[in-house]
């Protein structure tokens, strides 16, 4: 049971194979069913009558839903809105990969997709004008990450706070399940808590959580009253402003835009204008800013470590190519999936890190 | 009885838009030999509407608190069946376009919503324009079968009325007793920045503004020169307006001396809303945004900067005089 | 509470574009449920406690797919009126046959407390369903409702006027129209699309209905259009300010030539 959206995107494909050259995933596999073409084909034969099995159901979680796809084609074909209803067809249908379950049930469970308890940060106040959301990706992988900004937001006197039980924001469960109404349940109990804080502005570390909270969030009617901005513009700002004044380090960077920056937020100067400040000299990588090639995503590492680990290595082909030998990093989820795959002659550092000590 | 050509314009509420009502009717009486009457659902001067066009007022008493427009709808049925006339006309206000729906069912004949013109027949065939799919086309309905052939008429599309000082014509009060399903418990006027129906200048945003900020600031400007503030269904889905502000095909329809667009870029449905505005000034940062197509005088640049800069001169202004 | 709510299945205002003669492409247009009647089906499934939510459309027997994602939302019954005979319906001839296929339902559960529907559809426009249907129904109604809440037996309700929100009560059963947007409405779950997968969708035709031809459709429609012609869609002959200064003091004789 398709929606009539989704079956105008499937059939919004003209095959014309332009979008195999910029699928993180299929480019990396080299398959035929990775590409987002071969999944609107699939589901068009679904349509038509063939039976949506385990293999299709598998084939729809093969995709990190960047958005790369979406955002060259001409005919306005957008690859994810089918994707996650076919992801939600294959909950419905009792058809969900093994590893995707177990994640499910992780977030059933603990919150989040890693099925721990989630450490608990304090803020410098226990009510504050800002809300730092920190996440579960950077609150259980990347607490270095979480110090620095919490260390920079101290060190530009803005006081903030931290939800003492920080919700889920739902952009996960989105992914794994599409957007059916747990997922806007998990949404509204994370708006609600942001709202009960009285912050009257969230900084948000994720991008992807920014995303989710700026655009899926007023589409379904869960409001947050406060203005949501993404890490990266708020530090930029605090820049701007001189409330934090980085010491120049010399040294030569490339930047990898994350999907949700580069695509869905369309926000690549903030990074650009911290790397600047920091008198860092940043060498572009190939495909850089809308049309960043995504190196994968925390979730498709969790579910499916072997694929993200290539499409890591993939990205980090386009590191090699330019001279620098340092990739600075502003998501803790690209942090994760690149960190995991570090070349030998390179190096991995987290922008907020190296900012913090700048200061 | 038979049915006459008579004209019949149900008043409601609006006094300056059912004068022009009854101006109209007026003179599409003359061209069907019928007469104009005027059946006013509120207390008014009845010596306006017969100087307006009308050969006989109906004051019906006894409505003014009544919020149950079914019940109305008899009372106007009961009227109707007994005088048939050919043409029954409303006004195309929310309350308007409730009853006549109602007094056309209880009637079972045709009716017409939201017209733009009307252009009567010497048979007394009604033509009745309207638009549809967005103000993308104009279809031309009539109701050639049945009488009375009902319509309601946009306010505000029609000319100002033309008053004949020296016309008479005859009144008649009619105490009217309702047995209310529905009682009013109480009225929340709208703010005075959010009648955008009445609107003289009307400051929209759009999506943008970027953020609720943004809308408050819009807002006091509106308020300083005596405007509304509006905001396209863009703004209001990401949560920055709420959907009393809405312009456009899901909100409300204006129709201001002076809009203008902030930071829209100028989708079909909001156009819609607000291309019957009789000046429209576009301010947006992109040059190649449609809404600069609709507009008459474009400025191209950062809404802030712009807005903030002309509100300085207009202070400076101000303080001079 | 035992509710039913008319749907309309609507060409998508998100998805139309203009051609040259800036005339709106309905090809490729997909059918969405109409903004207003979302909302009323969101308020029928918070109002409907122990009772039931009866869904009712009159249209394509395509929309089969669309009434079935509402099962999947909380709707107990789905009922599609379809039949080719109902092409070309104005809003008379679409009560009247609703009417009469609200009665025939009414036999085969217990009788209903409320009717919702949407203020009015983005097509047609015209908003006159609901008052027609409550005439026809001999039931009292209310329309532009923003927020509906059952007390103490009677429904207690907002309704949005030009000049401001009035506020009003009545008993049921009743006829009730909303604004776009006053409830917005739920997602599916997957429960929902598990259970939605092997339930019925009813399908009421003229006969079933007991209607004759000529009392449906475009024959029983008093209304009949004559002409359709396109309209511009009001492109004006833009002035482009030639710097922001020059745009500021224009924008400044413009506000000040407005009467106020």
């Amino acid at each position: 049971m398709m929606s009539q959206n989704s079956k105008k995107h499937t059939e919004a494909c003209r095959f014309c194979w332009m979008c195999r050259h910029l699928c993180p995933v299929g480019l990396t596999t080299g398959r035929e069913v990775n590409t987002p073409r071969a999944k609107a084909l699939l589901l068009s034969m679904v349509d038509r009558g063939e039976k949506f099995d385990k293999d299709i159901a598998q084939a729809m979680y093969e995709c990190v839903l960047c958005g790369s796809c979406t955002n060259d084609c001409v005919t306005g074909f957008d690859p994810t809105i089918f994707i996650r209803e076919a992801r939600t067809m294959a909950a419905v249908e009792d058809l969900l990969p093994k590893a995707v379950e177990e994640i499910i049930t992780n977030i059933s469970n603990t919150g989040n997709i890693y099925g721990v308890q989630k450490p608990k940060y304090t803020g410098t106040a226990a009510k504050a004008e800002v809300l730092l959301y920190i996440g579960e990706v950077a609150a259980c992988k990347q607490p270095t990450l979480v110090t620095a900004i919490m260390s920079l937001l101290k060190k530009a006197d803005i006081p903030f706070t931290v939800l003492e039980e920080e919700p889920a924001s739902a952009t996960f469960l989105g992914d794994l399940i599409g957007f059916v109404e747990e997922v806007r349940i998990q949404a509204k109990d994370c708006a609600n808590a942001i709202n009960t804080s009285g912050a009257k502005t969230v900084v948000v570390l994720d991008s992807y959580e920014a995303t989710t909270m700026k655009q899926r969030y007023p589409e379904w009617n869960c409001t947050i009253n406060a203005d949501v901005v993404t890490a990266t513009s708020f530090i930029a700002g605090l820049i701007e402003e001189g409330k934090l004044v980085p010491k120049k380090i010399t040294g030569e960077v490339t930047y990898h835009d994350d999907s949700r920056l580069a695509r869905d937020l369309d926000e690549h100067e903030p990074v650009r204008n911290i790397i600047k400040a920091m008198g860092l000299n940043l060498q572009e990588m190939f495909l850089n800013r809308r049309m960043a090639k995504c190196c994968g995503s925390e979730l498709l590492k969790a579910y499916a470590p072997e694929l993200a680990a290539l499409t890591a290595e993939g990205r980090w082909e386009d590191v090699n190519r330019t001279t620098a030998d340092t990739l600075v990093v502003v998501s803790p989820q690209v942090m994760n999936v690149m960190g995991a795959k570090v070349p030998s002659a390179k190096q991995i550092k987290d922008l907020y890190v190296l900012l913090d000590q700048a200061c | 009885m038979i049915t006459s050509n008579d004209i019949w314009v149900i008043g409601d509420k609006q006094i300056k838009y059912d004068l022009a009502l009854l101006s109209k009717a007026h003179s599409m009486a003359e061209v069907c030999a019928g007469k104009v009457f005027a059946v006013m659902l509120y207390e008014t001067d009845p010596d306006y509407c017969i100087r307006a066009g009308a050969d006989e007022v109906y004051l019906l008493q006894g409505l003014e608190k009544i919020a149950d427009d079914a019940a109305i709808a008899h009372a106007l049925a009961s009227l109707l069946r007994e005088n048939r006339p050919g043409t029954v006309l409303f006004q195309a206000t929310v309350r308007g376009r409730a009853i006549a729906p109602a007094v056309a069912a209880l009637l079972s004949t045709g009716l017409t919503a939201d017209c733009i013109d009307l252009k009567m027949e010497e048979s007394g065939l009604l033509l009745q324009k309207r638009p549809a799919l967005g103000d993308s086309i104009i279809a031309e309905i009539v109701c050639d079968k049945l009488r009375p052939q009902m319509a309601t008429v946009r306010p505000g599309v029609l000319e100002d009325p033309t008053f004949q000082e020296k016309r008479t014509g005859k009144v008649s009060i009619i105490p009217i007793e309702i047995n209310a399903l529905v009682t009013k418990t109480g009225f929340m006027p709208a703010q005075s920045s959010e009648l955008l129906s009445e609107a003289k200048i009307i400051i929209a945003g759009g999506v943008g503004i970027g953020s609720r900020e943004g809308f408050e600031y819009l807002r006091e400007i509106a308020l300083q020169i005596g405007g509304c503030v509006g905001a396209s269904r863009a703004a209001v889905d990401a949560g920055y307006a709420p959907y009393t502000w809405q312009i456009g095909q899901t909100g409300i329809a204006v129709k201001p001396n002076l809009y203008i667009a902030v930071g829209i870029s100028g989708a079909v449905h909001h156009l819609v809303g607000m291309n019957a505005s009789d000046y429209i000034v576009a301010i947006n940062r992109d040059a190649k945004a449609p809404i600069l197509q609709y507009a008459d005088y474009a400025i191209v640049g950062e809404w802030r900067h712009i807005l903030e800069q002309w509100f300085l001169s207009y202070q400076e202004r101000k303080v001079c005089i | 509470m035992n509710i039913i709510v008319c749907i309309k299945l609507v060409p998508s205002v998100m998805n139309l574009t203009m051609d040259q003669e800036y005339v709106m492409q309905r090809d490729r247009v997909v059918q969405v449920i109409n903004p207003a009647d979302e909302a009323a089906l969101e308020a029928a499934l918070r109002l409907k406690g122990n009772g039931s939510v009866t869904v009712i459309t009159m249209g394509k027997p395509s929309g089969d797919d669309e009434l079935r994602s509402l099962l999947a939302r909380g709707v107990d019954r789905a009922v599609l009126i379809t039949d080719k005979a109902f092409a070309g319906a104005d809003t008379y001839a679409t009560a009247r046959t609703l009417s009469v296929a609200v009665n025939s339902l009414g036999n085969n559960l217990e009788d209903f407390d409320l009717i919702l529907c949407g203020r009015r559809a983005i097509d047609g426009e015209t908003g006159q369903v609901p008052p027609e249907l409550a005439i026809l129904l001999k039931l009292p109604f209310v329309t532009n409702i923003t927020k509906i809440n059952f007390n103490q037996g009677k429904i207690v309700c907002s309704r949005r006027l030009e000049e401001g929100i009035e506020e009003l009560e009545l008993g049921t059963p009743a006829i009730l129209s909303l604004c776009e947007y006053s409830y917005p409405l739920r997602l599916a779950t997957i429960l929902g699309l598990q259970k939605a997968r092997r339930m019925q969708i009813i399908t009421l035709s003229r006969e079933m209905l007991g209607l004759k031809k000529e009392e449906c459709g475009l024959k029983g429609s008093p209304t009949r259009v004559r002409r359709i012609t396109g309209q511009p869609q009001g492109i004006r002959n833009v002035t482009i300010a030639k710097n922001i200064d020059e745009g500021i003091a224009r924008l400044s004789e413009l506000i000040a030539e407005v009467p106020l």
